[in-house]
């Protein structure tokens, strides 16, 4: 009993830490809000120039429940116009894609917003294309919840198998398998980032992530772009040494 | 006196290979967190990226196979804590398919460090029959020099029967490699009449892995600081909490276990939440599957008036994909058994791919 009594206050101390970092999280960003409400995307991308090259798909997982869907586009703004032309939007129940028309005109109006008086034309701007402003990248939003995980895995292993058996496919491999796969066709997220304090890939899609670089930020709330800009310099600066 | 000092050193290095079976002594304080986790919830299978081998060789002015000495008898230490802590399946990414990427030089350095090693547990299979640890190996074991596969054939074979503990070496892996084989080994098993395709679903594709017979991963951590999985159990730890820890493996200690430990408390009840939810969703799915099956199967008119499909139906059709299940599954372990048998007799021809 006292053994329990004391875990219990451990598990108390360590949920309350975890708490009181989303808190001092939207504390920062609430002091960076009077410096950084006026940036706009050329501010952004001076910040983000010495960082480098983003990979090309990312994918924002969220753990956190009824984040707020202008909190929600600023990440994935922010990744357009550091180049970023695939961003799967990821929450376990689904609820994301239930939202897409929100989303997708809380995202044009965050971008129009964002990208305002700019000297420079950020990525997924101009005229024409497929991108969100009508610009010549195309761009894609995936949106991906545990319905797309293993079920995937098991439909394309079903599919092979019946090609398989009529002799379509004479042997399996992890490409002609990938092939049969329908989540992520293509390219794969080299970069996660994960918001919430649970520490998990909670049915992500485990096929595409095997060497995708998984950072957390403790919340979506209130995100400010030098925050996020801090934690992809994290990324930017991992060594991949791929079994090397 | 040259017998004697040979003696004496082998005597002094067996006692050194024996850490792996030594019981740690623990503070009060160790002791007194010991039984507060374990009065919590535990993960049932952990897994261990064992990452940062050659970084600690650089950083403390070591050989790299000194290292990598270092990293095995940290795995000796880390059974000791999972005794301590009731956790009864470990899984170890021993070495990748993509380390066969690495210099010749330093594979050599890792296929005699394995050799040695598995010779020696195979001599002390009466501890690991007395501490009740069986080892599983998973992965593809004939990219190996056949010496080295046939050894860690013989020791899987060897403590078979152990049930207390498993640790689970994963060599010759990559989660890729291995859900390729479990498609694989399933598309066969269609083609041979012994499932039909709709019997393909998550158990039994998770049954096909080569830790099939293993929990799911509940826990998974990675050492070195590096926040990434790197293709290890993929599919298995897909509802695990990870913990990236930022020492090296061979640093890696109890107190660094502890604090995965809590970490994973911490976050049981939605780990928890997001099993029994996907569960519930897999029943649904699998229900209305097997009832669009069963009435395939019993339905052959070209029009359903007058077509007795019911729940009986949709139920015999269940029990039919079951067995069918069930049987494959049988088969495919029996498969393994057989090949391992033929490996540490050396009646197969290995060699890589």
């Amino acid at each position: 009993m006292i053994y329990e009594g004391f875990l219990f206050v451990i598990h108390m101390f360590l949920h309350t830490y975890c708490q009181l970092q989303v808190v001092a999280q939207c504390c920062f960003n609430i002091a960076r809000w009077w410096r950084e409400s006026k940036w706009n995307a050329d501010v952004f991308l001076s910040h983000a120039k010495p960082l480098g090259k983003m990979p090309g798909h990312v994918s924002l997982m969220f753990l956190e429940d009824n984040v707020p869907i202008e909190d929600l586009v600023k990440p994935i703004v922010w990744c357009i116009c550091l180049g970023v032309t695939t961003i799967s939007l990821y929450d376990y129940y689904g609820k994301l894609r239930q939202q897409k028309l929100e989303i997708d005109a809380g995202l044009r109006e965050y971008y129009s917003d964002f990208t305002r008086d700019c000297k420079k034309s950020p990525p997924g701007s101009g005229s024409g294309g497929k991108g969100i402003g009508g610009g010549q990248d195309p761009l894609h939003i995936k949106f991906v919840s545990v319905e797309n995980g293993r079920t995937d895995l098991v439909h394309a292993a079903r599919d092979i198998a019946k090609d398989f058996v009529s002799g379509v496919v004479t042997e399996i491999t992890q490409v002609n398998f990938e092939s049969y796969q329908k989540v992520f066709t293509g390219s794969h997220p080299e970069l996660m980032i994960k918001f919430g304090t649970v520490n998990t890939l909670a049915g992500y899609p485990p096929w595409p992530v095997h060497l995708t670089e998984i950072l957390s930020m403790p919340t979506c709330y209130l995100i400010s772009p030098s925050h996020f800009l801090k934690t992809v310099q994290n990324y930017l600066t991992i060594e991949k040494r791929v079994g090397k | 006196q040259h017998y004697f000092i040979q003696s004496n050193l082998r005597a002094m290095a067996e006692e050194e290979e024996d850490q792996w079976f030594k019981r740690a002594e623990y503070s009060w304080l160790q002791s007194f967190f010991i039984k507060c986790i374990t009065s919590g919830k535990l993960p049932e299978h952990v897994g261990f990226i064992m990452d940062g081998n050659r970084r600690y060789a650089k950083a403390n002015s070591i050989s790299r196979a000194e290292s990598y000495v270092m990293g095995f008898e940290k795995i000796g230490e880390i059974l000791d804590y999972c005794e301590t802590f009731h956790i009864k399946n470990v899984s170890v990414y021993a070495f990748s398919i993509e380390n066969f990427k690495r210099s010749d030089e330093e594979q050599a350095e890792l296929f005699t460090l394995m050799f040695e090693k598995t010779r020696h547990l195979l001599t002390r299979a009466d501890k690991l029959a007395e501490k009740g640890i069986r080892v599983k190996v998973s992965g593809n074991t004939t990219l190996f020099p056949p010496h080295i596969t046939q050894t860690l054939a013989e020791l899987e074979l060897k403590t078979a029967q152990n049930s207390e503990f498993c640790l689970n070496l994963c060599l010759g892996y990559t989660a890729r490699d291995e859900m390729t084989h479990a498609v694989r080994c399933m598309s066969e098993g269609v083609a041979a009449g012994k499932l039909r395709v709709t019997d393909i679903n998550e158990a039994l594709f998770g049954e096909c892995l080569y830790t099939g017979e293993l929990p799911p991963v509940d826990l998974l951590v990675r050492t070195s600081g590096v926040v990434r999985l790197s293709d290890y159990m993929i599919w298995q730890a897909n509802f695990a909490a990870l913990q990236f820890v930022k020492v090296f493996w061979p640093d890696f200690g109890f107190w660094h276990f502890v604090g995965a430990l809590l970490d994973y408390q911490r976050q049981e009840g939605v780990l928890k939440e997001h099993k029994d939810t996907y569960r519930s969703f897999l029943e649904g799915m699998g229900r209305s599957e097997q009832a669009a099956v069963g009435h395939t199967e019993h339905c052959t008119l070209d029009s359903h008036e007058g077509c007795v499909w019911n729940e009986e139906v949709t139920q015999a059709s269940v029990r039919g994909s079951e067995r069918r299940r069930e049987g494959f599954v049988e088969e495919v372990r029996r498969g393994r058994r057989e090949q391992l048998q033929a490996l540490a007799a050396r009646e197969l021809v290995v060699g890589g791919d």
